[in-house]
């Protein structure tokens, strides 16, 4: 699992790293409510330097769609 | 009798504005009095205009009255959030119903202090349960901004279907930028079976 996108999910869900797996989602995970979604979706806004599309923001609902967001090639040499 | 023709109000439908009641709550269903003093403290509050993506950034009383509309028991249904625990109005829930059964939904969370804690899921699904019982509700609709990611997040969350979107079709009168929007639906027989299901697995 993608380092990067784990840290981000337990920061915003405000959860320990270690509890973070595949099957961490917005649907089976009560600490993602709506409150973590949104810090979420900031810290990978700040990740990637730049403002998420609407498909991108749809599409985030568990760790391999963040993962797949920080992994994007044209955004691979974000700090 | 001359005169009836002047008023094709229907009566209110008795089955649907019945209260609701949720685990938290009491959805109290307004008429216009009431409707116009729960949604009052938003005609000046730029963030909830902004996110109900309404045409101005500020309303006078009596602009806020006619942007409102009458609510009828029949197209247009403003319920009271109210708290069982504190009593007060927490915020506010709007239906409207048109006349090929589809029902636009809006909620504001007027009261901070209860944001984050899933007040959007307990009331939306006390109203979906309740509207979908009707035979004039074929479906739910909502539009929201594409960041309004708490929005986005409580539609995902109760199984809507993402429609489409899209991109700059609302210009914010508060932020004066083009905003995109998101489209969900949800059919009221989908509502239905997925409560039934939810039911079975517990």
């Amino acid at each position: 699992m993608n380092d990067i996108a784990k840290t981000l999910i337990a920061t915003a869900l405000n959860m320990d790293p270690a509890g973070i797996d595949a099957t961490t989602g917005l649907a089976t995970t009560p600490q993602w409510d709506s409150l973590a979604h949104f810090r979420l979706v900031l810290a990978l806004e700040e990740r990637l330097a730049r403002k998420l599309d609407p498909a991108e923001i749809v599409s985030i609902v568990d760790v391999s769609a963040v993962e797949a967001l920080v992994d994007c090639p044209s955004t691979r040499n974000a700090s | 009798m001359a005169l009836s023709f002047l008023s094709k109000r229907s009566p209110a439908d008795p089955y649907l504005v019945k209260p609701i009641k949720t685990a938290r709550f009491s959805l109290v269903n307004c008429n216009v009095r009431q409707a116009v003093k729960v949604t009052l403290p938003w005609r000046q509050d730029k963030e909830v205009l902004h996110n109900l993506m309404m045409r101005k950034d500020g309303y006078s009383q009596l602009e806020w009255v006619k942007a409102m509309g009458r609510p009828d028991g029949n197209t247009l249904f403003y319920h009271a959030i109210v708290s069982k625990e504190a009593g007060g109005t927490i915020g506010t829930h709007r239906v409207k119903l048109n006349r090929f059964g589809t029902a636009s939904m809006a909620i504001v969370i007027h009261a901070r202090s209860w944001w984050g804690k899933d007040v959007f899921e307990e009331v939306r699904t006390g109203i979906l349960d309740h509207f979908s019982a009707s035979e004039k509700v074929e479906r739910f609709y909502g539009r929201v901004l594409s960041r309004n990611f708490s929005s986005v997040y409580n539609y995902t969350k109760l199984g809507f279907r993402l429609i489409g979107y899209d991109r700059s079709a609302w210009r914010s009168p508060v932020t004066k930028e083009f905003c995109d929007t998101m489209h969900y639906e949800m059919l009221a027989e989908d509502w239905i079976a997925r409560q039934a299901k939810g039911a079975i697995d517990e």
